[in-house]
């Protein structure tokens, strides 16, 4: 990482640390959501602001995730710790089939298989009902119980999100970044490059697919309950909201689109009801009609002197979406 | 009294001859009115290259037009159903000049994620627009065609009848719009070569706008005529959109016969599906359908190979 993304990291890891000391408890609770959005923000702009795979089904991963760490815990006694890796590697391994399958299609069939993928998710999710709970779910133990349950979850989440941020960060910097963003710019430069395009693709969709099934996992888990709202094309809806609110392919845009979005719902939710979706669908319409880089290019319009090493690479707004 | 088991046998298999005729016919008319979107789409698709997420919500704004024209202006249904079609043109005349436009003229890298981002935001703002204005509720125009036919003992609802009927028109009259016109070769020629429809004199822009106009009527009519058996609510657009891109995945781009055939295999399977295997995976069948064809198949039923990659 660069040195001003150390510092703002940093920021991030004490504001974290503060923060549950001094808000009310119900802040704590919309904060640990926002962890949960980000990871599934942040990997989600692995998969399509890193490596430009449109995938409109991500939100099938974090069902996949939660699913299976919460149908571990409840029926086989594993812990919820437990619950959560073997989630993350179930929505990573299915992440990594279903990889190798859009190898296939680009761009818009792309985008029509993995929406297919999800519904055809949701639909198996309600009809087994002996197994999942049907279209309500069940209930499965909690990560902590007892007064400062919410607490202990809370750090959790904080934990849960800065090694993902950690993960998305490495590879934003790394070598691996590079080809995805080539395959994402222009795959038959890269490939001409001596990419290996297929790898990466698959390596791409996989990554990201696996740190969504943390999310589900962590989700199903503080909560104690799941359902199959947690894989719906709404959450999809949110998730790429909050990306392209942020700033597509950019590192700190998925972090800053999802606390906007959450905080401000939160805060809309308690004065006009249930506005908050349509207030955000008129935002993301003119984001990507106007400023297609997100809140990240806005703050780099503000602030151009912090532009360097802000987010490594500047988002083109061209290209980043 | 004794029944003769054989007759018993008999009359049965007549009453599931009849079920399985009016599940046929069902089938037939609600394929038709995806047959309707799914060649709406893939007009869009094949002259714009880019993909519309508010496909769907065409049809769920055409239902409301027709509700709203019905019930509060006292219109007759047939002079209803052509406001849908000219209110649902001029919105999506709207989207391509506000929205879609800025493909062609600022030049965006990649107009195939700018177009799926920019219309899935419109879907979540029409729908929620709708849901603020309209209620949450189930609405149901009143029956187009109030009485019932009845044909060798199946009995057909007006409504189906009219919608059946009327998409069938559509379609066919698309058909050789596109085949016989000037502007129907035009739009061909853009599907093939933008490039060179260009050369040829053609106005990119303009037949942008029309095209887009006409496939949003086309979802819009399908969604008014399908009101009153189907009802209409800010959300019920989803489905019709998950339908009209199984229609274009399994007729392929810019195909017509191809989309007509699509439409109508999906709404047959998915009525004999839900009544013969379960209906609670009745949604799943024709998605499976879908990533077969994308994947093994991708040109469709009727498509060639397509040149240079796909979209």
């Amino acid at each position: 990482m660069k040195k001003n993304e150390k510092l703002l990291f940093i920021g991030i890891i004490v504001t974290g640390a503060i923060l549950p000391w001094i808000v009310s408890s119900e802040w704590r609770m919309v904060l640990t959501i926002f962890f949960y959005y980000a990871i599934l923000s942040i990997s989600w702009n692995i998969v399509f602001g890193y490596a430009g795979l449109f995938s409109y089904g991500h939100v099938a991963f974090p069902a996949i995730g939660g699913y299976v760490s919460a149908i571990l815990a409840t029926r086989m006694g594993l812990s919820p710790f437990g619950g959560l890796l073997m989630g993350g590697i179930a929505a990573g391994i299915i992440g990594l089939l279903i990889g190798l399958l859009l190898l296939r299609v680009r761009g818009f069939y792309l985008c029509l298989i993995t929406w297919a993928f999800a519904e055809v998710l949701n639909v198996i999710i309600k009809a087994e009902e002996s197994l999942t709970g049907g279209t309500g779910g069940f209930v499965t133990q909690s990560f902590f119980n007892g007064p400062s349950a919410d607490l202990y979850g809370y750090f959790l989440g904080l934990f849960l999100m800065l090694s993902v941020f950690v993960v998305s960060a490495t590879i934003f910097h790394s070598r691996a970044g590079l080809y995805l963003f080539s395959i994402r710019d222009d795959i038959d430069a890269a490939e001409s490059m001596g990419i290996n395009t297929r790898l990466w693709k698959v390596l791409g969709f996989a990554i990201g697919s696996l740190l969504a099934g943390f999310a589900g996992a962590f989700y199903a888990h503080y909560f104690g309950l799941i359902d199959p709202t947690i894989g719906g094309l709404d959450e999809m809806g949110k998730v790429c909201l909050m990306v392209i609110i942020g700033g597509v392919g950019s590192l700190f845009g998925p972090l800053l689109g999802a606390l906007f979005v959450v905080v401000a719902s939160e805060i809309i939710r308690s004065w006009v009801g249930n506005l908050s979706m349509f207030i955000f669908a008129a935002i993301m319409i003119l984001t990507v009609r106007f400023v297609r880089g997100g809140f990240i290019q806005i703050l780099q319009a503000l602030a151009p002197n912090f532009k360097k090493g802000y987010s490594g690479m500047t988002p083109d707004p061209k290209k980043s979406v | 009294m004794c029944v003769d088991p054989r007759r018993a046998r008999d009359r049965d298999n007549g009453k599931v001859g009849i079920v399985l005729a009016e599940l046929i016919i069902r089938g037939l008319v609600i394929g038709l009115i995806y047959a309707l979107m799914g060649i709406g789409l893939a007009l869009l698709t094949g002259l714009m290259r880019i993909v519309n997420f508010a496909h769907g919500e065409f049809y769920m704004i055409g239902g409301y037009t027709v509700y709203y024209a019905i019930s509060l202006f006292g219109m007759p249904f047939y002079v209803a159903l052509l406001v849908a079609m000219a209110v649902t043109f001029a919105i999506g005349v709207v989207m391509e000049r506000l929205l879609l436009s800025p493909i062609r003229k600022e030049e965006v890298e990649n107009p195939m994620d700018y177009a799926l981002i920019m219309t899935f935001a419109l879907l979540l703002f029409l729908r929620k627009l709708a849901t603020i204005i309209f209620g949450p509720f189930y609405r149901k125009p009143p029956d187009y065609i109030p009485f019932d036919f009845h044909v060798f003992g199946i009995t057909l609802s007006g409504n189906m009848v009219l919608s059946g009927a009327a998409s069938a028109f559509l379609v066919l009259a698309l058909s050789i719009f596109i085949r016989k016109t000037w502007r129907g070769r035009a739009w061909r020629a853009i599907t093939q070569s933008k490039n060179g429809a260009k050369i040829n004199g053609v106005n990119i822009s303009r037949e942008s706008w029309i095209s887009t106009g006409v496939a949003c009527a086309l979802a819009g009519i399908g969604g008014a005529l399908i009101a009153p058996i189907f009802l209409v609510s800010p959300d019920c657009g989803g489905g019709p959109l998950v339908k009209s891109y199984e229609v274009l995945a399994i007729g392929g781009m810019g195909s017509i016969a191809g989309g007509f055939v699509g439409g109508i295999m999906l709404g047959l399977t998915e009525t004999l599906g839900a009544f013969y295997i379960s209906s609670a995976y009745k949604d799943a069948i024709g998605f499976i359908m879908m990533v077969f064809f994308l994947l093994f198949r991708p040109q469709g039923l009727f498509g060639k190979k397509q040149h240079g990659g796909s979209a």
